[in-house]
């Protein structure tokens, strides 16, 4: 047979388990879409255009960037997706011009100063909300309760001024099915305006609005293994078990009275467990490590997040946590030899 | 024991468990034969015909010398020239071609069986060379020339056999389509295999659930009333069936001291079966046993292929290519080679192949690494593959994390799970054969 020189030699393997990186980034962009879908519909133009000019910013860094390491990496879509995720966790009254500027800078001179894309240990896009907020504090929202409103009314929930909330048309009907449907055989009942908080907390931050779409991106993302389970699951164990037990103690709450859901659903925990929290790079790489990094984490979140409803609790969650990692990856290192010599001497016992 | 072997390190899921078949169709004879003379590690046969010559079906084209095994024609015919073709493993090899003439001197005729009881242990060994049998547990080697070292040199304790019943890479199945399908002659190939060997016990690992071969006291009366364990890998990660993690699973069960050592006998259902034919039936090694997979073919299936056959005329006899096939991979799609051409011929030690079109087949595009740990976390020998590719493009010195690279056991589990798609195992294997190569 006449031979057939299409067939190009490439080496193994010739099957993959993992997404690769740039459809992991074209997908986590494609499932953060429908959340940019809902603030086009609600006409959020200043949210839309802040996001616009961080990705702008991004992506000019990339290609900078890209310019001076002469490779391209512009194309996987990891610049975008930084610049996605920087927007989202910027108010949507924050200068355009000062978020490129911010998202430009940032990104630049964390990945460059750290040698590239994931040689950094700390999270480019939180560094850049970070100093954003540094910057710019006053065109972040709030707290949504303070501490005399909280000790005042007992529960966080109770403390948020009516106004801060805004309460969607199904809530009552919804929180009427749930309690009646399942709720109530536990024993319990949940207030109304809790679904509306799951819907939209109405937040000027994108990032802390549309819980229900994070945790449906979230299912897509665990389920096809573009992000592990470890790092999110131990960070929101830890947190929402730190808020039950103690968050209401400092106001004469009790302990073990912690509102968890109002913890969960503001201040964009979801959004950074899922999108943020394991960026490549910023967290460490075995298991054990992961776990003990989203503890600290979920720790260091109930430190400066408390109760909830913190405008960049969640962001600077993020810092203190990647700050730990290179502590954690010491470990991993005596860990990783001590295994190797643990193998080299079972090889010797058997023979080899 | 599976249990207990699932909480090992590192280890992955596959998540692709080949088309099990219980049946199989005879491919169809070549009308040239490409015979290539070497099938294995090491020296390559001398040639011993020539051209216009005419040879019959099993006939000797090269004979082994030392540390290389016979090459027997698989075909009647006439030599009609020599070729330098592409091998499976994208070496340049020299090979007989044969065209189809004449009768066959096996083929449709009974078979002869031969009580092999009675036989001395050097004649069992000498009619293994013989037949031109290769150990096709790992890289292939001639098994004679492994038994004969093997008789001189056992480990440091009662020798074992341990015959592997299922496939290294999960993506074929051609071991366990014999220990299923021909059980009976894979085990009796395996008695021929213990007493040439000289072994002490026996090991046979299998993947499935339950054994359902002989019992007990059948075992010990197929294998002369040697020491014989069962032993399943059932639901162990992979990689789970190389050297390092049968040794590791079978000590694993073993109280007190090794029950198996590296430098044991292994062998695989492939190699027992040719044990089988060439000890029992006088039949030297003209056929192989393919898994032939894709979707870039019309028909898929198990096939009995003559040794010499082009990988074309094996397509065209499952109907040809479905659509046009973006690429051709031999032995599995974790540890196996891309195809250069159609004339890459059907050898002793092809166990799959499978034609993947454009559709299909998503070639990985190397990007920077992201530091995921995905590697580290699935290595079975806790090495951080990454690092050791950090080393190898930028030519570190640091020798002692160079040397980890020792450890490497090749099973490519790394490069599975990388989401840069970086060519880690490579890497790996380049750092270890240049650690070693200072070593010695």
């Amino acid at each position: 047979m006449k031979k057939r020189a299409f067939l190009l030699i490439t080496s193994a393997p010739y099957m993959y388990v993992k997404p690769s990186r740039t459809k992991i980034s074209v997908c986590m962009c494609l499932l953060i879409l429908p959340q940019l879908l809902l603030l086009v519909m609600e006409r959020n133009i200043g949210s839309l255009i802040v996001i616009g000019c961080t990705i702008a910013g991004s992506m000019l860094s990339e290609g900078v960037g890209d310019l001076l390491r002469r490779q391209m990496t512009l194309s996987d879509g990891t610049a975008f997706l930084s610049g996605l995720l920087v927007g989202m966790f910027l108010p949507s009254g924050f200068p355009p011009a000062a978020a490129f500027v911010i998202s430009f800078f940032s990104m630049f001179f964390v990945k460059q100063l750290f040698g590239g894309f994931a040689g950094n240990w700390i999270n480019p896009e939180m560094a850049a909300v970070a100093l954003a907020y540094l910057s710019g504090s006053v065109f972040f929202p709030d707290f949504m309760v303070t501490a005399a409103a909280v000790g005042n009314a007992g529960t966080p929930f109770a403390a948020v001024p009516p106004e801060m909330i805004s309460f969607a048309g199904f809530d009552h009907t919804v929180t009427s099915a749930v309690n009646g449907s399942f709720l109530h055989r536990l024993g319990i009942s949940l207030p109304e305006g809790y679904i509306s908080m799951f819907w939209d907390t109405g937040s000027p931050i994108p990032a802390f609005r549309f819980n229900f779409l994070t945790l449906a991106a979230s299912l897509v993302l665990l389920s096809s293994g573009m992000i592990g389970w470890i790092v999110p699951s131990c960070f929101l164990f830890m947190y929402t078990l730190l808020v039950r037990l103690f968050s209401l103690v400092p106001f004469g709450g009790g302990f073990a009275r912690g509102d968890m859901l109002f913890a969960l659903l503001t201040g964009g925990i979801l959004f950074c467990a899922f999108f943020v929290l394991q960026e490549g790079g910023t967290a460490p790489l075995s298991r054990p490590g992961k776990a003990i990094y989203g503890l600290v984490a979920g720790a260091a979140a109930f430190l400066l997040c408390g109760v909830g409803g913190s405008p960049v609790g969640a962001v600077f969650t993020v810092l203190v946590a990647n700050s730990v990692t290179p502590f954690i990856e010491l470990g991993e290192e005596r860990a990783y030899l001590w295994r190797q010599r643990s193998e080299s001497r079972q090889r010797v016992q058997y023979g080899k | 024991m599976a249990w207990f072997y699932n909480l090992k390190k590192g280890g992955l899921r596959t998540g692709s468990a080949a088309v099990q078949y219980t049946d199989f169709l005879n491919a169809y004879l070549p009308s040239v034969a490409l015979m290539p003379l070497l099938h294995h590690v090491g020296e390559s046969p001398r040639l011993v015909v020539r051209e216009g010559d005419r040879v019959d079906e099993g006939q000797l084209v090269g004979i082994g010398s030392g540390s290389s095994a016979h090459v027997h024609s698989s075909v009647p015919g006439i030599v009609r020239d020599f070729r330098h073709i592409r091998m499976p493993d994208g070496k340049k090899q020299l090979a007989v071609c044969i065209e189809l003439d004449g009768s066959f001197s096996l083929l449709g005729k009974r078979k002869e069986t031969v009580s092999w009881g009675f036989l001395p242990e050097p004649e069992l060994v000498r009619i293994i060379e013989e037949k031109g049998v290769i150990n096709t547990f790992s890289s292939p080697v001639p098994l004679a020339v492994q038994l004969r070292s093997f008789r001189i040199q056992h480990p440091p304790a009662p020798p074992v056999l341990l015959v592997r019943l299922f496939d290294e890479d999960p993506t074929y199945d051609t071991d366990g389509f014999l220990s299923r399908v021909y059980l009976s002659h894979v085990l009796e190939g395996a008695a021929v295999t213990a007493r040439a060997a000289d072994v002490m016990s026996i090991i046979l690992v299998h993947n499935s659930k339950e054994w359902s071969g002989p019992d007990e006291k059948e075992l010990s009366d197929i294998f002369s009333h040697r020491k014989v364990r069962v032993l399943s890998m059932y639901g162990a990660l992979y990689p789970n069936g190389n050297r390092r993690e049968l040794v590791n699973a079978v000590n694993a069960e073993e109280k007190k001291s090794p029950g198996i050592f590296w430098g044991d006998l292994m062998i695989d259902a492939v190699t027992a079966m040719n044990v089988y034919e060439a000890v029992v039936h006088n039949t030297p090694v003209m056929e192989q046993f393919v898994h032939v997979s894709g979707d870039g073919l019309v028909r898929q299936g198990m096939f009995k292929v003559r040794i010499g056959t082009s990988i074309g005329d094996l397509i065209a006899e499952c109907g040809g290519f479905s659509a046009r096939p973006e690429k051709i991979i031999i032995n599995g799609l974790v540890l196996g080679q891309a195809a250069y051409d159609l004339d890459t011929p059907v050898t002793k030690y092809t166990k799959s192949l499978c034609v993947f079109t454009k559709s299909s087949y998503k070639p990985g595009v190397e990007t920077t690494c992201t530091r995921c740990g995905e590697c580290a976390a699935v290595c079975p020998v806790g090495l951080y593959p990454a690092k050791l590719y950090q080393i190898y493009r930028t030519a570190g010195n640091s020798g002692a994390l160079r040397d980890q690279a020792l450890l490497c056991e090749e099973c490519a589990a790394c490069s599975c799970v990388c989401p840069s798609r970086i060519p880690l195992f490579q890497a790996a294997r380049y750092l270890k054969y240049a650690a070693d190569g200072e070593k010695k």
